[in-house]
């Protein structure tokens, strides 16, 4: 046997040791909160790709730290794992990749023909999101579709929770103007 | 500024219980009623999203943080051979200085406390040093062998 062959196998043996959270049980969370976590990443950042990158690299290191997670309730869970999303979005955007580039614009007008009752209503939403500014759509969607609550936002962002009040106030007026712009245009 | 009432507003949307009195105040406050309309907005914007999205599988993600975490132990492992590299060439470094340095001396210049006997023995054991500690980075550094595909 090679040293490479033999330090390959003691990473093996080390990872396989150190597994507490087993593939059934990470099933079961993935079922639960891949979908709601998708759809943060699509509409925060815009870009269909960018989502189904991040979704496969918050797993992987959400499973980097398995250890941690068997500590955690189910809502713990969510919370982690969509701060390690918000993480990494952040981090794409601290490289210079900027939200809403690219095939945005067509991805919008091919969601528009899958849609199915009211694409009226869904080309309105889409627009708002469009429009505001990545930490608007963020807070939006945090609070507003996962439910949560002031003090959760602030652990999944980063920031503090007065300023979470204050920044979802204005993402929220901002918002509504959009909304009603947006559907005196449609209609 | 802000309504007190919008995050129970919310709450009620999610859960569906929506009292008697919350809708009253929603009547009568622009804020909470702006909340409502663009939470049932995003709302139905995500199941869109969750019916028609269908995420890679389980065992994907599950293989590829499996491979992910074999590659970070690698890499902690090697760290101790990329530092042996590193020592033995400054290892190598100082005993060519120092054996320049003592030759020099046995040609003319003395050096002090090595007579001809133990720089004939310092020289032998350097050389055996030399010998282990060469065949271990050998060892440890050379590439494995392709195999060959017949």
């Amino acid at each position: 046997m090679t040293l490479a062959e033999t330090i390959t196998n003691y990473a093996g043996s080390t990872s396989r040791d150190a597994s507490a959270l087993d593939e059934d049980a990470f099933q079961s969370i993935y079922d639960a909160t891949a979908r709601p976590l998708w759809g943060y990443l699509l509409r925060v950042s815009g870009r269909r790709d960018v989502a189904d990158d991040l979704v496969q690299e918050t797993y992987c290191r959400f499973l980097g730290r398995r250890e941690n997670v068997l500590a955690m309730n189910e809502a713990e869970t969510r919370s982690y794992l969509f701060r390690i999303a918000t993480n990494l979005l952040r981090d794409r955007w601290r490289r210079g990749e900027s939200a809403l580039d690219g095939d945005a614009g067509d991805e919008l007008v091919m969601e528009i023909a899958d849609a199915g009752d009211d694409p009226a209503a869904k080309i309105d939403v889409q627009r708002m999101m469009q429009t505001l500014k990545p930490r608007a759509r963020q807070l939006l969607w945090l609070a507003y579709v996962e439910g949560m609550s002031h003090a959760e936002i602030a652990e999944v962002t980063g920031l503090s929770a007065l300023s979470i009040r204050l920044l979802l106030f204005r993402a929220r007026r901002h918002a509504a103007a959009l909304l009603k712009s947006n559907r005196m245009e449609t209609r | 500024m802000r309504c007190r009432y919008e995050s129970e507003t919310i709450r009620a949307l999610q859960t569906g219980a929506c009292s008697e009195s919350l809708r009253e105040h929603q009547k009568s406050c622009a804020d909470c009623r702006d909340a409502v309309v663009i939470a049932q907005a995003l709302r139905r914007d995500a199941s869109d999203l969750a019916a028609r999205h269908t995420p890679p599988a389980s065992a994907t993600i599950w293989a590829a943080a499996e491979r992910h975490r074999r590659m970070m132990a690698l890499a902690r492992a090697t760290r101790f051979l990329r530092a042996m590299k590193v020592a033995g060439v400054v290892y190598a470094a100082v005993l060519v200085a120092w054996a320049l340095y003592a030759l020099a001396g046995h040609g003319g210049m003395t050096v002090p406390g090595l007579d001809a006997k133990s720089l004939n023995a310092t020289i032998i054991g350097a050389g055996l040093a030399v010998l282990f500690v060469g065949s271990g980075l050998w060892y440890t550094l050379r590439r494995d062998e392709r195999p060959t595909v017949r």
